[in-house]
């Protein structure tokens, strides 16, 4: 760095640190260290993501007409020619067909959005079989449970907007599921939008809800979110060096803020050549909504498709009684059954903690082996829910496969109840036998690759015993702190051979313990090479 | 740096040249891009080259950016190659500045490995009880707990404040009361004409045996009676099988039925002549045809209304009679 630049930041700092007192609290968030592991980036590819949809939502936002009022199409699109519309559909049109990169602009926030709830999705995940949801970070599990449904929220009225055939197809849809809620159902549809089927209203309103009010609640929960992640610091893998008290890995400046950065590029690189490359939501071929029409083999977009695998699961149930009718075909797939999902998505950590009687403090993440119960239990739900989304296109299936679509529907009923608890027990039995395999590596020693041949004749392999330094004793009960010491039982496993988890493509092989006298519990203390 | 970062700084106990059994290692320009004694790709020339490895990522984004702005406006935008070429430059102008950057984090920037401490979270038990006295000697000045009449007036006023609220939600649509009488009203009305989306009348004759049309009442095809689209179809004689009280619904073979399934509300009009199964696209319910349109298959639990068909004296279809039930998905007020 020459001394002039030194002299203009130091200016420049001295500057805002008059007025805002930020010297140490700039220094200690640029040493403030971030574990290296590959999984910790899928959480970035959200937050990314999300900076994405909005840089190029406000684009569109300039040009999109999200009014019901018809208009005559006389746009550049020819066979849509003389068609009447809905203004929303015709500007949709116009920015696809009329603006100068309005295209692209158009499939990149398409494809950010699924790659928003996607990612979203593949961090819960991570979160979850890693245990990393454990007190004390409860609150932020749920702030992601909140943010993963106004995503799919987000999403569902994103796409609902061109009032295209198939978006108001979903709309259609999702107005009789709100409708088949007893009680309020009919209230609350007829409110929101505006009276029967479709209404004058619900583009606007849901225009409304998708720029502005789902997108600042957003806003609001990734803040909460990055800063609770931020006070509490990241989780960290097992490996050497790393205990509950501190977080191993590379500070935040230069190192981290130069791949962090440069990862953000890269997703917005990946989206661009989509946008540009891979055609997505062509709302020019579907033509604009109207009630009498319908178009066979549509999808929704990929996270409302469990939804729709879920109504067409549905057998044909209805309860009509002392002048009421409750139809259970459309409430119970399409309002109970998510309810439940996401009820025990958001629940799970409180639930674990009850069962398990687990009252301690986690930074230590779990590898998915060492809790059987816990990953055979996400495996199950995950089981569940891609038995609907799958059959969200059992159509599609049915063609592609050839097979009767009728087959295909009891398969999936049948697929329902039976392929969770059986994807549940096979994942617990290889989780069983992970455990062992490691376990015969603490006793029998690692695998040397060497050979020898006895005098007598006989072959023997060379395994060399396991160091100390090698071991990464797993799951520990934090309440018996004493078992690392003394277990070597299935319950305290290794990761031998140097193969500390930590890297997912390169194996880590330094030793970085600490001596425990020498730890400090302050923000400042960092220790490096 | 501050001072207390270097005095606070302890060197790890590790030893990079560390060779344990299996151990294949992270490649070893990530130990220490400065160190001198490393192996052949660091040292000063292989420090040169990843900095013009990394100056050429960057030269690339450059050119690539400018590519973007000579096919935005050079390229006519009806051009098929338009989109995609804007999104190949900005891909590559994207990824420049990324994969430099990393290379940069990576090849040029010492690779370190820190170790933080974490601080606990939770107070100490002192702490809690400061706070806990602090909260309870304000609420005791207030007298919240003693003042009977303060508190019931204060926290009746929060809620009352909340009442304006019902009316403003409740104008939102149309007065609820109004909704079943909607929801329950049918759109056809005895001697309707059964007219094409075009709006042209219907005679006997205009459709073939196992032929099958989408008609509005009297021309109205407009998307806001979304409940109106009714399908008719032309069995041959004998092939229907009316429910008791219906024989006089149908005309010379011809049945009219609600288009609108009554599961979920989409159109339900794939409509096969061998077998007269009537599917909607959107969840699979099949209705079949010759038995009052009943559900055979999928998630519906009602048949398909059925709209009683009549001729006028023009020799036009019309409706015999209005629909006889509620149309489309099922509600909490529908019977």
């Amino acid at each position: 760095m020459t001394t002039m630049t030194g002299k203009a930041i130091g200016g420049g700092a001295r500057y805002v640190d008059e007025r805002l007192t930020s010297a140490n609290f700039i220094r200690r968030s640029m040493n403030k260290v971030f574990p290296d592991h590959w999984s910790f980036m899928i959480g970035e590819i959200a937050l990314y993501s999300f900076i994405i949809l909005l840089l190029t939502g406000v684009y569109l936002m300039l040009f999109f007409d999200a009014t019901a009022r018809e208009v005559i199409y006389n746009g550049s699109y020819v066979p849509l020619k003389g068609v009447p519309m809905s203004e929303a559909y015709s500007s949709t049109l116009h920015i696809s067909f009329d603006v100068r990169g309005g295209l692209i602009m158009r499939q990149i926030h398409h494809w950010a959005a699924l790659l928003f709830v996607s990612s979203i999705v593949v961090h819960m995940m991570r979160v979850f079989f890693t245990g990393a949801f454990r007190k004390p970070r409860e609150i932020n599990w749920l702030i992601g449970v909140g943010l993963m449904v106004l995503g799919l929220l987000e999403g569902f009225a994103g796409y609902s907007l061109p009032d295209d055939l198939l978006s108001g197809t979903g709309l259609r849809i999702a107005y009789s599921v709100g409708q088949s809620v007893p009680v309020v159902g009919t209230w609350s549809t007829f409110l929101l939008f505006g009276g029967n089927f479709p209404g004058e209203s619900i583009i606007g309103r849901l225009y409304v809800v998708h720029i502005l009010l789902v997108p600042g609640i957003l806003l609001a929960l990734i803040t909460a979110h990055m800063m609770i992640l931020w006070y509490q610091k990241h989780t960290q893998f097992r490996g050497p060096g790393r205990t509950e008290e501190n977080v191993v890995g590379s500070r935040m400046y230069p190192s981290y803020a130069a791949k962090g950065g440069g990862f953000f590029f890269l997703v917005f690189g990946v989206v661009a050549a989509l946008g540009g490359l891979a055609q997505i939501n062509p709302v020019w071929m579907y033509g604009p909504f109207n009630p009498s029409q319908v178009s066979a083999g549509a999808q929704p977009d990929w996270y409302i498709g469990f939804l729709e695998g879920s109504l067409r699961l549905s057998p044909g149930w209805e309860i009509r009684a002392l002048g009421h009718t409750i139809p259970l075909n459309i409430l119970i797939p399409g309002v109970v059954l998510p309810g439940i999902m996401f009820g025990l998505l958001a629940l799970y950590p409180f639930l674990e903690a009850a069962f398990t009687k687990d009252k301690a403090q986690h930074h230590l993440l779990d590898r998915p082996r060492d809790k059987p119960v816990r990953t055979s239990l996400g495996v199950m739900s995950l089981t569940f829910y891609f038995v609907l989304w799958i059959m969200g296109a059992n159509d599609i299936a049915a063609h592609l496969f050839r097979i009767s679509l009728n087959l295909t529907t009891y398969m999936g009923q049948v697929a329902l109840f039976l392929l969770p608890p059986l994807m549940s027990a096979i994942t617990y039995r290889i989780c069983i036998g992970l455990q062992r395999s490691d376990h015969e590596v603490l006793v029998h020693g690692v695998e040397t690759g060497t050979v020898h041949r006895l005098p007598s004749g006989e072959y023997i392999e060379v395994h060399a015993p396991v160091q100390e330094s090698q071991l990464v004793l797993s799951p520990v009960e934090p309440d018996h702190p004493e078992r690392i010491e003394g277990e070597r039982g299935p319950r305290a496993l290794v990761s031998a051979a140097g193969r500390a988890v930590g890297s997912f493509f390169v194996a880590k092989k330094k030793d970085t313990s600490v001596p425990a006298d020498q730890r400090e519990r302050d923000d400042d203390t960092l220790t490096k090479r | 740096m501050s001072t207390h970062d270097s005095a606070g700084g302890k060197s790890l106990t590790g030893n990079t040249s560390a060779s344990a059994p299996g151990d294949t290692g992270r490649p070893a320009k990530r130990t220490s891009a400065k160190s001198p004694t490393g192996p052949e790709d660091v040292g000063p020339r292989a420090d040169k080259r990843s900095e013009r490895l990394v100056a050429t990522c960057f030269g690339v984004s450059s050119l690539a950016a400018i590519a973007f702005l000579v096919v935005f406006w050079a390229l006519p935008k009806t051009d098929v190659a338009y989109t995609p070429l804007l999104g190949v430059c900005l891909a590559v102008s994207l990824f420049g500045v990324g994969v430099g950057a990393i290379l940069w984090a990576k090849k040029i920037m010492p690779d370190e490995e820190a170790v933080q401490e974490r601080h606990p979270m939770y107070s100490t038990p002192e702490d809690a009880a400061k706070t806990a006295a602090v909260f309870a000697e304000g609420t005791e000045k207030t007298g919240f707990a003693r003042r009977r009449l303060l508190r019931y007036s204060f926290l009746g006023a929060m809620g009352t404040l909340a009442l304006p609220i019902v009316p403003i939600i409740s104008d939102l649509g149309v007065h609820p009361r109004g909704n079943a009488r909607q929801l329950k009203t049918s759109p056809w009305k005895k001697g309707d004409r059964l007219t094409t989306e075009e709006g042209a009348p219907v005679r006997i004759g205009d459709l073939e045996y196992g032929g099958i049309l989408t008609v509005f009442p009297n021309g109205n095809t407009s998307p806001s009676n979304s409940l109106a689209p009714t399908v008719l179809i032309r069995l041959r004689a004998g092939e229907n099988q009316p429910r008791p009280g219906r024989e006089t619904w149908e005309v010379d073979g011809h049945v009219a039925y609600s288009a609108i399934c009554t599961h979920a509300g989409c159109p339900a009009k794939l409509y096969e002549q061998q077998t007269h199964h009537m599917l909607c696209p959107c969840h699979q319910s099949t209705f079949l045809v010759t038995e009052h349109c009943r559900p055979i298959f999928g998630p519906a639990a009602r048949p398909l209304p059925q709209l009683p068909l009549a001729l006028d004296n023009e020799g036009f279809f019309v409706a015999g009679a209005a629909y006889q039930e509620p149309l489309g998905p099922s509600f909490w007020e529908r019977s």
